[in-house]
């Protein structure tokens, strides 16, 4: 197993917190790792929040690099399921 | 901060009554033709009455239009059939929803009438839907319609493609809150199409790229499933379509609900889908309008047979909606009026003789161009006449059915134009001629058969434009009026004497005499004249006159002709001594030189001028309006013979200026009413000129001429 780099995407996912979130995912990206998302504490999330993490595990891919859910919440499952957005997520199998 | 929604009132009460004529007009050819089509546009008209009251706290209305929607639910998914006796109670409803909103437009309440067509509804509903339901109540019917839901719910299935624009996160429209409260109607898949969404540098991550195809397993309605997507309708392109369980699971079968392919095919359905959506939407909106104007509400305050009667009194004129190509036109024609204006003002500041080419050139244009100012401006006040026709059907489908007759109602032109005002006032005399045409003109179908035609009767409206007139027809094929029986009736009442020769046409219009029009002459004779000399007094008293043909069992025709509007009219310009009156061009017969060769005088001093066979009086205008400068040539001059309301009167003038278009001013408003004169102009020089009144005049010489005789016995 390869080093890998952690965000923890704090208690909202949501539109309001996506710009400051963007910023640190770059950080993210930067460092050309793996990335683990911590996501335990996600309470709240939207079409903007989900719309970013699927941007950002592209990128990573992409980059040749994997994206790894750590405790991904219910109400952050519950929305990436309503959303259609589980599978591209990877959070079916999160 | 609160928003005041009082200020929203008024455009809620004419959209609503706007909608109820939808309804009604709907409801009227659901009887003749039980199309889907007809039943969702009466849907979307209740639903959005329903939504608006809901919204400014209207209970009892939104109370009762949501008993309408269920019922009319059940008639859209074809659970309930379309009887006389469904679409009866939806017409009661609909005007007592008149009456209601008129009610709280006038800031009373609502009233109670609405109680017992709920019961009604409630008895229909219930008796179908749950034979132990003997008395339920509105609340509970939500409860039926879900238990009859659940029995079925594998037969229906909305498919909905949700194409979002990109701002749609930034106006906190989340699509995650929508599909949410889909999902509490039954069971959803939803697939995200996140092929655009870009690369995550480039993505602004406020901005959204993802679009969605859903399926949800519900009986729920259209309108239920559009309702959640209201806030967004104009932010997506959102097509809904239903489709069966069935189809969906041959089409899962084919291919996976996430294949591209299967994506790229919904797409195509669905755009076809949105063309009919849009056209459905233009439908329910504007269905009579391509002007794009608004009834008011006292043209929506139907004739009520029936004991629904919206109060009259709400009848408030306040509006009128203008189609957007008339006011661009009046723009462009301002804009033509300012570059003629400076045109002559520069003009002015550097003027020399060597222009006076360019000033009569441009005083030509700014004429012109004020000409057609004006007549832009007076269309924005013209209405279809099709808003006083649309009440028709509904009066006669009632009538018929009261009176057991057949009759089929043909309307034409009703594109046709008119002054808001000159509409307002015809719908009551025109209501008056077609009942009276039903009550008395059409035979009973045995009659009819009998006598070789159809049992059907036909009456046809018509509208069209002659001249600067508009043209209403009335027309029945019915027994039509004997002049004989009219004729003998007249000398009874002792309208005119035994043996007076009189043309038929002229006989005729003798019903519409006030001293003829009792009932039960009308039931005597062949059945006119119920307020006929009202109907014609009000078409007069609008500048217009009706005629009336007639053949003895074929039909009658009767022709209504009403100026375009009463704020211009064609005048002639007449002078006496040193006034300048106005002359309603449309009243003058012809002008004869003066001569007192040609004049007589009968009983009372009174001097009458022999045209063909008719002594007609002589008014001599300086006497009439005290005059003190007399007239120009004592034993010269000229003869207006005019007519009004029939009666014909020779007017002594000096001289015939020219014709032109004079704008009325109400004399009343600013002075006081006089009779013989209608208003006032402003002629070109800046004088005020008296429009005169023929009628009036008319009044004035046979009153003078009475009592001369009397003086003289």
């Amino acid at each position: 197993m390869g080093k890998k780099t952690t965000v923890s995407l704090g208690g909202a996912l949501d539109i309001m917190n996506v710009a400051g979130l963007k910023a640190r995912l770059e950080g993210a990206l930067a460092k050309n790792l793996s990335v683990v998302l911590i996501s335990d504490k996600v309470e709240k999330a939207d079409t903007a929040g989900l719309q970013l993490i699927y941007a950002f595990i592209q990128k990573v891919e992409k980059n040749g690099y994997r994206v790894n859910w750590q405790k991904p919440s219910d109400a952050l499952i519950q929305a990436s399921e309503i959303l259609g957005m589980q599978e591209a997520l990877y959070l079916d199998v999160a | 901060m609160e928003i005041d929604l009082r200020q929203f009132h008024q455009v809620f009460f004419e959209e609503s009554l706007e909608g109820l004529d939808t309804m009604e007009q709907e409801l009227l050819n659901l009887e003749e033709d039980s199309d889907k089509e007809n039943i969702n546009t009466i849907f979307r008209a209740a639903h959005s009455i329903k939504g608006g009251s809901a919204t400014f706290n209207f209970k009892e209305v939104s109370d009762f239009t949501h008993v309408l929607e269920t019922l009319l639910d059940e008639m859209r998914e074809g659970a309930r059939p379309v009887t006389k006796e469904v679409v009866d109670l939806l017409l009661r409803s609909v005007d007592c929803l008149r009456g209601m909103l008129n009610r709280i437009q006038d800031g009373d309440s609502a009233g109670n009438e609405h109680t017992e067509l709920i019961d009604m509804f409630n008895r229909l509903l219930g008796g179908e839907s749950n034979s132990s339901a003997g008395g339920e109540t509105i609340a509970n019917l939500g409860n039926q319609e879900q238990e009859g839901r659940e029995k079925n719910s594998d037969e229906m299935l909305w498919k909905i493609q949700f194409v979002p624009q990109s701002y749609i996160l930034e106006t906190g429209n989340e699509p995650l809150r929508m599909f949410r409260e889909l999902k509490a109607f039954g069971a959803l898949k939803v697939h995200a199409d996140l092929s655009q969404v870009p690369e995550f540098e480039e993505l602004n991550p406020e901005s959204c790229h993802i679009s969605w195809n859903l399926e949800l397993d519900s009986e729920i309605d259209k309108e239920s499933v559009m309702e959640v997507f209201e806030w967004v309708e104009d932010d997506c392109e959102l097509t809904i379509s239903q489709i069966s369980v069935a189809d969906s699971r041959q089409s899962l079968n084919k291919e996976k609900f996430s294949h591209a392919d299967q994506s790229e095919q919904s797409s195509i359905e669905l755009s076809t889908d949105i063309e009919i959506e849009e056209n459905l939407e233009e439908t329910s909106t504007s269905s009579l309008q391509p002007t794009a104007v608004a009834v008011d509400t006292t043209m929506v305050t139907t004739e009520k047979t029936k004991s629904f009667v919206a109060d009259k009194k709400a009848a408030s004129t306040a509006s009128i909606r203008v189609g957007i190509d008339k006011v661009d036109t009046l723009i462009d024609l301002v804009g033509e009026l300012v570059i003629t204006q400076s045109m002559l003002s520069e003009l002015g500041d550097n003027f020399s003789m060597s222009k006076i080419n360019q000033l009569v050139s441009g005083l030509s244009e700014l004429e012109q161009n004020t000409r057609e100012l004006q007549e832009s401006v007076m269309r924005i006040r013209m209405l279809p006449i099709g808003f006083v026709f649309n009440r028709l059907p509904r009066m006669v489908r009632d009538l018929s059915t009261q009176l057991g007759k057949k009759i089929h109602l043909e309307i034409k032109g009703e594109s046709t134009e008119l002054d808001k005002t000159v509409m307002e006032q015809i719908g009551d005399p025109l209501t008056h001629l077609v009942r009276n045409a039903l009550d008395h003109g059409i035979e009973l179908p045995e009659e009819r058969v009998d006598s070789g035609k159809s049992a059907e009767g036909t009456l046809t409206l018509n509208a069209f434009h002659q001249g600067g007139n508009i043209v209403i027809e009335v027309s029945d094929d019915g027994k039509g009026i004997d002049p004989e029986i009219i004729y003998k009736k007249a000398v009874d009442k002792g309208l005119i004497t035994d043996g007076v020769e009189m043309p038929p046409e002229q006989i005729l219009s003798l019903i519409m005499e006030p001293g003829f029009s009792t009932a039960e002459v009308v039931s005597d004779v062949s059945g006119r004249g119920v307020g006929m000399d009202v109907v014609k007094r009000n078409i007069n008293n609008l500048g217009g006159s009706v005629d009336i043909e007639s053949e003895p069992g074929k039909g009658t025709v009767f022709t209504i002709r009403l100026p375009l509007t009463l704020a211009i009219l064609d005048g002639q310009l007449i002078r006496v001594a040193s006034e300048v009156f106005v002359l309603p061009l449309v009243s003058i017969i012809e002008s004869v030189p003066y001569s007192t060769t040609d004049i007589s005088r009968i009983a009372g001093d009174m001097p009458v001028y022999k045209l063909h066979n008719d002594y007609i009086p002589i008014l001599n205008l300086v006497d009439e309006f005290e005059i003190k400068q007399p007239m120009a040539s004592v034993d010269e001059g000229l003869l207006a013979i005019v007519e009004g309301e029939n009666r014909k009167i020779a007017l002594r003038i000096d001289e015939l200026l020219g014709q032109q278009q004079v704008v009325i001013k109400s004399l009343e408003t600013h002075y006081k009413s006089l009779q013989g004169v209608s208003g006032a102009t402003i002629l070109g020089d800046g004088r005020v000129s008296l429009i005169l009144d023929i009628v009036g005049l008319s009044k004035r010489a046979s009153e003078r001429a009475t009592r001369n005789r009397n003086r003289v016995a």
